[in-house]
């Protein structure tokens, strides 16, 4: 029998979980009982109280400095967790008030909507504490298949149908290669287990295994899909495409920090053979920065813009990943991990503001039976809207990594931590590629400012209050966050 | 050295391959079903020959019995479910072939030249094998066992939130039906009139 203390502790540790698992639970049974009839509304402003129960829990999360576990050493209670979980709860909140207004508008304002949501915020959110690989695994599934049906949430349109099919196959797939993977290392440490896992492969000499690198090459694959890295990446445009738009802004926001968590975790538990997956990733990095942003160029759809904006982006993280090994450096102790970690935590917060700002104006855009998404829809948006224009503007800036936003300071902080660690090829491709993207982000504001609108009408009125909410929040934090960084270090705890 | 194990190894891997995939090249999905049995088995036996014996039981029970059930009937309730006649392959179908006979040939090339450190001399026996097993559920394995139920969750909601029926749009439509009929009625009746 545990000691009692223990179970505290490991209760601790996942009390913002339940909060979120017990609101979902919550909406889904009241849904069908207490408020059949009733007001909708209800349903996102439980949900959005449901996260922020959970963020205050998140936050007053005891022993995180002290690198404590919970659950037989499978959950890590540090501030890797702790972070990146503010940053899902970051993107949690966006979202709902996104789908607040778009379901509405598109009629499909169903409940199981934000079940899903929360539900898969769960499940990013245990992935982002894992310390083991089969926790990992098994919050990675609970992600994916709240994702899977949200991307078909829209049951009636052929594209959305056809993005969830998408995404479940390859899913499933990229899921097979991860468990694969998980086996394969599982049968050459002994452990899954990922702090045993480092101590196996640090005490013992010599070059790893055939076994091990099999499992670790796979490990790569698995959660390269889920990161939408170059070549695993196919999925990604037609899926953001075809999905909702406030499914897409989810997706993309839960899906990158769930997986760029997992994979600071896993591959700082590799850094013992570093030397075996580094130039690995060190590829995957400079091929998913140059397609991610060569094939953004001739996107005309601003969906599947940000799509590969999205993987050009997941490129700057890896940059992040390849430094993490850089321990020492000319054989003197160097803080180039420490660096890494943060800079892609501040990376990921920075492009969950952006990004979703950005799906946000679309929703914003959209009404009943028209979905904004061509880039043609937003000609002279500066005249006909002028907030979410300049909203936008500022989206596409940060994306564009133009200083003084957010997304300038966060390409910084991963520069900075490249060079440190001695990637400076990875440096200089991230800085030429950052270069390129300028050009695509800025003809969106081109079209915007400067091309007259071709509609004849203004649209329709309709119910917008929580995606103006979430384009000001989002605008706010990319600016407030790019002149001062150091406000958000103070307010997560993150940084040196 | 190959050691005797090989012989009862090999004809139930094989097995299991072979019926695995047949469950994949069936065009009727039905007949795909009754594969997935023989292929359940062949796994059962492959627990066996590792001394997993609570695993044989498990397999047979839930995997044979309950759940391969479980999917017959969904089939069976299930109406064109898939086309016998539509192809079941694409274009890169003849390359796919040698791809999966190198990867599987390299892996089986690997796996027997690596050493396997997590391998131990004797397992134990059936009744410490249980016991383990329930000690690891709601021990060192208790967060991911339970956490496993929130996946069921997630899949449960996710399975009902898209098969469900669209609701149609509820009052007007009924009025409109009435209104149409009356004047249906009213024209025939007209009709009717002027022919008088």
């Amino acid at each position: 029998m545990p000691d009692k203390s223990v179970i505290i502790g490991d209760m601790q540790a996942i009390l913002p979980m339940i909060v979120l698992w017990v609101t979902a639970s919550v909406i889904a049974l009241g849904d069908v009982s207490l408020w059949k009839r009733g007001n909708k509304a209800i349903n996102p402003l439980l949900a959005i109280v449901g996260v922020l129960v959970a963020f205050k829990f998140l936050v007053n999360t005891p022993r995180v400095a002290s690198g404590a576990t919970a659950f037989a050493k499978s959950l890590a209670i540090d501030p890797l967790g702790q972070i990146s979980g503010i940053a899902l709860l970051v993107t949690a909140v966006l979202s709902i008030l996104l789908a607040w207004t778009y379901l509405k508008n598109r009629g499909l304002d169903h409940a199981e909507y934000y079940v899903l949501l929360l539900l898969s915020l769960t499940g990013a959110m245990m992935m982002a504490s894992a310390n083991d690989l089969i926790v990992l695994f098994l919050g990675l599934e609970i992600l994916s298949f709240g994702l899977y049906v949200m991307a078909g949430f829209a049951r009636t349109e052929e594209r959305s149908e056809e993005a969830s099919v998408k995404y479940f196959l390859l899913g499933a797939f990229g899921s097979a290669f991860l468990l694969y993977g998980i086996a394969l290392v599982y049968g050459a440490t002994q452990s899954t287990n990922l702090e045993q896992i480092r101590a196996t492969l640090s005490s013992s000499s010599g070059a790893p295994g055939p076994m091990l690198l099999a499992g670790i090459g796979l490990l790569i694959v698995g959660l390269g899909f889920k990161a939408a890295i170059v070549p695993f990446h196919q999925w990604t445009p037609d899926v953001y495409e075809g999905a909702p738009t406030a499914a897409t802004a989810y997706m993309a926001g839960a899906a990158k920090i769930g997986a760029f968590a997992a994979m600071l975790r896993v591959f700082g538990a590799l850094t013992p053979v570093a030397a075996s997956w580094l130039p690995a990733i060190q590829i995957l990095a400079i091929v998913t920065m140059v397609f991610g942003n060569l094939l953004a160029v001739t996107q005309t759809n601003v969906k599947r813009l940000l799509a590969y904006s999205s993987i050009a982006h997941a490129g700057y993280l890896l940059v992040a990943i390849a430094a993490l090994p850089s321990e020492t450096v000319n054989g003197i102790a160097s803080n180039a991990p420490d660096l890494a970690v943060g800079g892609a935590l501040f990376y990921l917060f920075a492009y969950v503001f952006m990004t979703l700002g950005a799906f946000g104006v679309l929703v914003y855009l959209s009404s009943k039976g028209r979905d904004v998404q061509h880039v043609n829809d937003l000609r002279g948006l500066a005249k006909r809207e002028p907030a979410a224009a300049y909203a936008m503007m500022f989206f596409m800036l940060s994306l564009g990594g133009i200083p003084p936003t957010m997304g300038f300071m966060g390409k910084w902080q991963i520069f900075y931590a490249a060079v440190t660690g001695q990637q400076i090829m990875l440096a200089i491709v991230m800085a030429l590629t950052s270069a390129m993207a300028v050009y695509y982000y800025l003809r969106v504001v081109w079209v915007m400012c400067f091309e007259e609108t071709t509609e004849a009408a203004a649209p329709e009125p309709v119910a917008r209050t929580g995606a103006m909410a979430a384009i000001m929040l989002a605008a706010a934090a990319t600016i407030v966050f790019g002149i001062a960084p150091n406000l958000l270090n103070a307010i997560t705890g993150m940084g040196p | 050295m190959i050691s005797p194990s090989i012989f009862v190894f090999a004809p139930l891997a094989s097995a299991a391959l072979f019926t695995a995939l047949m469950v994949v090249r069936s065009r009727n999905v039905i007949h795909a079903g009754y594969w997935l049995l023989p292929c359940l088995l062949a796994v059962a036996g492959l627990f066996g020959s590792l001394e997993a014996h609570f695993f044989v039981v498990v397999q047979i029970l839930i995997y044979a019995g309950a759940i391969l059930i479980l999917i017959l009937f969904a089939l069976m309730l299930t109406r064109d479910v898939m086309d016998p006649k539509q192809r079941q392959t694409t274009k890169f179908a003849p390359l796919a072939v040698p791809l999966c006979i190198f990867v599987g040939l390299g892996g089986a090339l690997m796996m027997a030249r690596a050493p396997w450190p997590a391998i131990q001399a004797a397992a134990p026996g059936p009744a410490e094998q249980t016991k383990a097993l329930g000690l690891g559920l709601i021990g060192d394995y208790a967060l991911p066992f339970e956490v496993a139920s929130l996946i069921l969750l997630a899949a449960l909601i996710g399975a009902i939130c898209l098969a469900k029926a669209e609701k149609e749009p509820a009052a007007p439509e009924p009025v409109i039906d009435l209104r149409g009929e009356i004047e249906l009625e009213e024209s025939v009746s007209a009709g009717a009139a002027d022919g008088h």
